[in-house]
Order: C-alpha cells, then structure tokens, then sequence
C-alpha cells in the first residue's frame, strides 16, 4: 500500500483574498527581507480585519536556508505561541516554515530527527500552517520534505515526514508577477525537473503519474512565455499552477538522481537550487534513459512528439530540453558556471558520498555505483556528455 | 539451497554482504550493529533473531540469537515473517515497509536516513542468497 498526501489548495487569481475568512488569533509569519521590501508581507497583511488577529514575524530566512536559521524562527515561534505558522516567499522560506512548525510541535526532536520514519512525530496540535509560493518553482507548498542546508557538513539535508505538509496552499499567481527573468527560468526548470523525476521515479505510481505528465505539458508550454513576456499573468498562472502540481506529484513519488546531484553541487559550489539542476540535467536525464527510456517515451508523446520508436521520441524530447537550456539561458555545466577546476577535483569524492547520502539517490531509477558517479561527475563539471 | 530463516541462510548471507561491492561502497562509513527480528507468522511457528555487526561497509559477525534480552545492539528492524518475504523477495521497498508499518525500526532515526542507500543494498543482498522458505 501507498498513501497520496495534499494540502487544501486555493489556486487562481486572488486566491490570497481566501485568508480574510481564516479563523484563529495568534499567526507567525516566516519569510525573507525581499518578502518585506517589495511589499508582499504588508499584502499579505492587509487581507486581515484590522485589530481580529495578532502577529509576529520572522524575516531572516536567507538563500537555501541553514540549520541555525530554523533554529532561530523556532526561538521566536515558541515565545509567540501562534496558533496559525505562514510560509510567505520561494522555496527557502517555506521549507524554513515547514521545519519550524514541525520543530515547534516536536519539541523534544532535532531538526534531523525529521524523518519518515520517525513514528513519533505529532501533527499539528498547536498550529496549523500554510505555505504562499511567490517563485514557480519549488512545489514546496504541496510537498512533505524541506531542504536545509548544513553549513559544517557542506551538504543540503532533505528532511521529509507527512506531518511537514502544510494545511493550506495559497497560489496566487499574482504573488509572481513580479519575478525576476533569471528566477522565472531557473525556477520553471526546477518544476520541470520535479515532473519529469516524478514520472520516472523508483516510487512512481498511479496517482502521480497524471500530475507529473500534465505539469509537464504546462511548464513546457508556458515557461518560454513567462520568460519572454513576464507581464502576462495567463501565462503565470500556468506557471504558478504548473509549479504546485508538480509538487504534488514528485512529493508523492519523490525525485531522483538529478534533485541528489543538484542538492550536493548547490551546497558544495554554492550554486542556486534551479541553476544546480540545470547544470546536472542533460547527463543525468542521458544516464536515466539507459534503464528508464520507455517512461521518457511517453513523456514526449504526451506533449505531442510522434516517432514510431520509444528511441526516436526519446532523441527528440532530449534535444528539445537542451534547446531549452539554451533558450532559458540557464548554466549547463560546472565550468559553464565558473567552478574552478581545482575546487572540483579536491571536492570529488565529497560530492560522491554526499549525493550517495541524499535520500533521492534510493528512489531514482537508476541508482549508480561510485564509478558510474564519478564519470557522471567529470562529465557535468566539462559539459561534455557521454553513454555512461 | 539454505532454508530461510536459518543458521546456514544467515552465514549465507554474511557472505553475500561482504562481496558486494554497492554494499561496501554506500556503507563505507557506517558503524552500527542490528537486531534483525523476524516475527512468527503464517509458517513461522516461533520467533526467530540475526545479529549483525557492520562495520564500514562489512559485515564483522553474523549470527543467530536465541534471546534477543541477551544483545544490546544500536538498531532493531523488526517485521512479521510474511513481511520479510516479501522484502526479500522486493515486493517491499525497506523505507516504504517502514513508513507503512509493516517493519518497526528502532535506533537513530537520523543517523539511518544518512545511509538509507546502505540500507537498500543490504536488502539486495538477501536476494543474492539462493533460499527455500518455509
């Protein structure tokens, strides 16, 4: 048996508008300064009566955020005592929201003890949580796992309990109207990536599979778009919707190699988390193909590829994203990104443990040995690809 | 062939362990001994208890405990008889088993989730050893 796990989602244009009927007295925010700065926590605020509900907030949540970072918002969580925690911003604040509130519950556990397989875990006794996604990318909003980053360890720790996922979804698209060209493209890419390792996960299943296809049709069919043209909210929305679904189906069947690799690069080279896939992508998505070239196959006939052979759509849909790479302008290997190649060879065999240490690494399709890695790291340091 | 569970399987699969080159690599670092309890049920008229010590991507001992009061060790994965055939035979996935209750874990929750690749290899393992069940 499996189980499929979502939030209530409030999708769609002013979807925020829906926080006005929430009922409680006492609620946290957790977001970052440019939440504050570009006047989306006020936003957010003003859909509150005036004088109903009292708040406090935490707004240090930095970049692919670090242990010590939950540690401080919990400090504040626990004197405020909330009864509601909202995550506003991209994937870093939510993930920060996501452990705190879980931390908060769970007094007596550390942040690593956060665990699927820790029974002891308890659910949301004291306060409910809802996530509010102003990047497209990160699906965190749906998904049970938050990502932190361990500073001493150079290695990002992927957390995950069914007690993580928030209560609520709000996704707005007018939350991301205003996102930056490079963020747009990095974060669409992180969506994809998450539909694409959805549908060929070793955990796949029925449930997730529709999610992970029809995300995939709308990233592929909207991502240029919002690059292009940013101010067209249909084409966000797509995006915005496009992002949580993939969310949906990755958190129900997990990712893969490609999310493990990018996890160990982005906290090795300090590489932003959209940018980390990007860079790991081709090869990895190569290497897949070997075991899991049927799935791929029907990736591309769903969006529309017509080939007579699983190869021939596979070929197709491989040149198609590196295309898009292109046209997204995003890095396509370490070097491409300006990782020096000394700080790659004394990092080696880090980056290897590490992306062997990444719980992505079980559930992908086809889980590599230490040769195989190594390979497959030398390859996305040059850009160069190869059969591995 | 060796009967599952038994002496004879458990040296088996000691051996199994120790010659596999995916095991020794994604437990490289691991230290760490195990109660593996297999619960009676179904064909399985009574309890049966492995003991194992791996170290850094071997296997030091392995061996059968008659009273599992007698060993203190760091982790218990225990599970009904039914259920470990079904591992072996990969119907069950170690981390999906877990999260499904269908095995109990005991120890560092933490510390396993750092080596949950390890801990699939050692299943893996257990189908290189050529068995009978009961």
């Amino acid at each position: 048996m499996w189980w499929f796990r979502s939030p209530e989602v409030r999708f769609g244009q002013e979807a925020l508008d829906s926080l006005s009927t929430l009922e409680g007295s006492r609620i946290f925010f957790v977001t970052d300064k440019n939440m504050v700065g570009l006047g989306i926590l006020d936003l957010v605020l003003s859909k509150f009566e005036a004088g109903e509900i009292i708040f406090e907030k935490f707004t240090e949540v930095e970049p692919e955020p670090a242990l010590e970072t939950v540690l401080l918002g919990l400090e504040k969580v626990r004197e405020f005592s909330p009864d509601w925690i909202i995550g506003i911003g991209g994937g870093s604040c939510l993930d920060t929201a996501k452990a705190i509130s879980v931390l908060y519950e769970n007094p007596e556990i550390a942040v690593e003890d956060i665990s699927p397989l820790n029974q002891d875990i308890q659910y949301r006794k004291k306060a409910k949580m809802i996530a509010i996604p102003t990047t497209s990318g990160t699906g965190s909003e749906t998904t049970w796992a938050t990502i932190l980053t361990s500073k001493q360890e150079k290695r990002k720790l992927s957390l995950a309990h069914p007690s993580i996922i928030p209560d609520i979804a709000i996704v707005d698209p007018l939350l991301a109207a205003g996102l930056p060209l490079r963020l747009t493209a990095a974060t669409g890419f992180d969506a994809l990536v998450h539909a694409i390792e959805a549908y060929s996960s070793d955990w796949k299943n029925d449930f997730s599979d529709g999610l992970a296809l029809y995300a995939i049709k709308l990233i592929l069919g909207n991502i240029s778009a919002a690059c292009s043209n940013p101010k067209d909210i249909a084409v966000r929305e797509k995006m915005h919707n496009a992002a949580s679904i993939a969310g949906l189906a990755f958190g129900n069947s997990q990712a893969g190699l490609i999310h493990a690799l990018g996890h160990t690069l982005g906290a090795v080279f300090k590489i932003p988390h959209g940018e980390s896939l990007s860079i790991v992508f081709l090869n990895t998505f190569k290497f897949n193909s070997k075991t899991c070239q049927n799935l791929f196959a029907d990736i591309g006939r769903f969006i529309g590829i017509y080939k007579e052979t699983n190869a021939e759509v596979f070929e197709e849909l491989y040149s198609k994203l590196d295309k898009l790479l292109t046209d997204l302008k995003l890095p396509r290997s370490l070097k491409d990104f300006g990782v020096s190649k000394a700080d790659f060879d004394s990092s080696l065999e880090l980056l290897i443990d590490n992306t062997m240490a990444d719980p992505s690494s079980v559930t992908t399709i086809r889980p590599p040995d230490n040769d195989e890695l190594r390979e497959l790291l030398v390859n996305i340091y040059e850009g160069t690809i190869t059969d591995i | 062939m060796v009967k599952f569970p038994s002496a004879e399987w458990v040296e088996k699969f000691k051996d199994a362990v120790n010659s596999s080159k995916s095991y020794a690599e994604s437990a490289k670092t691991w230290e760490g001994d195990f109660l593996f309890e297999i619960r009676a049920d179904g064909a399985l008229k009574q309890d049966f208890f492995i003991y194992m010590d791996l170290y850094h991507g071997e296997c030091r001992k392995a061996h059968v405990i008659e009273n599992p009061a007698s060993v203190k060790t760091e982790f218990v994965y225990s599970g009904l008889y039914s259920n470990w055939l079904k591992l072996i035979n990969k119907e069950v996935d170690p981390i999906k088993g877990l999260m499904t209750g269908k095995f109990k874990l005991t120890g560092n929750m933490a510390k396993v989730m750092r080596y949950v690749k390890a801990a699939k290899e050692l299943v893996n393992c257990t189908t290189m050893v050529e068995a009978e069940y009961l």
